[in-house]
């Protein structure tokens, strides 16, 4: 829904020399107005967040094609997908090879976030509204605000992602905006231990699968797939080896039984 | 059925093993991930420049990966502040 919106300011000429910053703002925005819902049918009526936002998820893309084969679609070509953006709005290159401005981007609200949720009040509330809801509330913390604050940034940083793929790489907006990136987005979250400081690390080691699957492909036909099989069984490897430090298995005779 | 079998919890652990729990995770989940490539048909020769010099070291595959890397932070931070609540689900 981010890239939605951004693409939305770039085609209808918002914001005159503001549009990459504007573009940047509504798709932060746009993930934040998606996740609302969710939100608050999960704190307000408890409803499962997993249905609403798998449901939600598919809204989005069936939106997502509508507007590629109707009102955003390039009518020079039989593709969906939306025109190329102008030079303005593009995020700018750095001066090493495709890298571009997203990638500061995503460092300073990673290092931001860390900050909020490692040295401020708001990630200490956050942790207690979780543990503790209860003794929370006693001690006059508003739980539901701080998670509802909470998942509002987190749908906005989802947002962003969009918005930085279309503004920072793609340069338009196609059907396979943030293909897999759920997938990899989870993945990098459990293999930093849900730690900001630790997902740039992880992200630049599952983005090296991701780069290395295409190289496998075109070289050794092996499918992309692969990647997939890979980012699982690292996932499973992790999560068994959790279990096994947590948990003791203990095995009692049956007679005892 | 399977009542002969019990799980406890550990009273607590420590920061190492934690750690060193993590580690080996990832060594054993390399290992395997290299297993998948080897037998997906990529020789085994290749492996190391194709998983390592080609993605991390070379400056064009290193600026691929990097590019790469950028949405990617994002959407893991914002899976990471849903999982923090204990939220499931594609938030």
């Amino acid at each position: 829904m981010g890239a939605i919106l951004a693409t939305t300011v770039a085609l209808y000429d918002i914001g005159g020399p503001l549009r990459l910053p504007l573009m940047l703002l509504a798709g932060a925005l746009g993930g934040a107005l998606w996740i609302a819902l969710p939100a608050i049918l999960k704190l307000r009526f408890g409803v499962s967040e997993v249905i609403v936002t798998l449901l939600s998820s598919n809204i989005a893309f069936l939106f997502l094609q509508h507007l590629l084969f109707g009102p955003f679609g390039d009518t020079t070509h039989n593709f969906p997908t939306s025109p190329v953006f102008d030079g303005l709005e593009k995020l700018p290159q750095l001066s090493f090879g495709d890298t571009h401005l997203g990638l500061i981007i995503a460092l300073v609200a990673l290092a931001l976030i860390g900050l909020a949720t490692h040295r401020m009040r708001f990630g200490f509330a956050a942790r207690f509204a979780v543990d503790n809801p209860r003794a929370a509330e006693a001690l006059g913390f508003n739980t539901t605000r701080v998670m509802l604050t909470s998942i509002l940034i987190g749908g906005a940083m989802a947002g962003l992602a969009g918005a930085v793929i279309v503004t920072g790489t793609e340069h338009r907006l196609t059907q396979a905006v943030g293909l897999n990136m759920t997938f990899n987005g989870i993945i990098i979250a459990a293999l930093a231990r849900n730690l900001p400081l630790l997902i740039p690390i992880v992200a630049f080691f599952i983005a090296g699968l991701s780069v290395a699957s295409q190289s496998l492909k075109v070289f050794y036909g092996v499918s992309e797939g692969i990647v997939l099989i890979i980012q699982g069984s690292i996932l499973l490897t992790l999560v068994t080896f959790q279990f096994a430090t947590t948990y003791r298995v203990t095995f009692q005779s049956r007679r005892l039984a | 059925m399977l009542d002969w079998i019990a799980l406890e919890r550990r009273a607590g652990v420590s920061a190492w093993r934690s750690a060193a729990t993590y580690i080996a995770a990832l060594v054993v989940a390399i290992a395997l991930s290299l297993g998948v490539v080897v037998a997906a048909g990529v020789p085994t020769g290749a492996l190391f420049e194709e998983l390592i010099v080609q993605v991390f070291l070379a400056p064009a595959g290193l600026a691929r990966t990097l590019t790469a890397a950028t949405p990617m932070m994002l959407a893991a931070l914002a899976a990471t502040l849903c999982l923090r609540l204990k939220l499931k689900g594609s938030c």
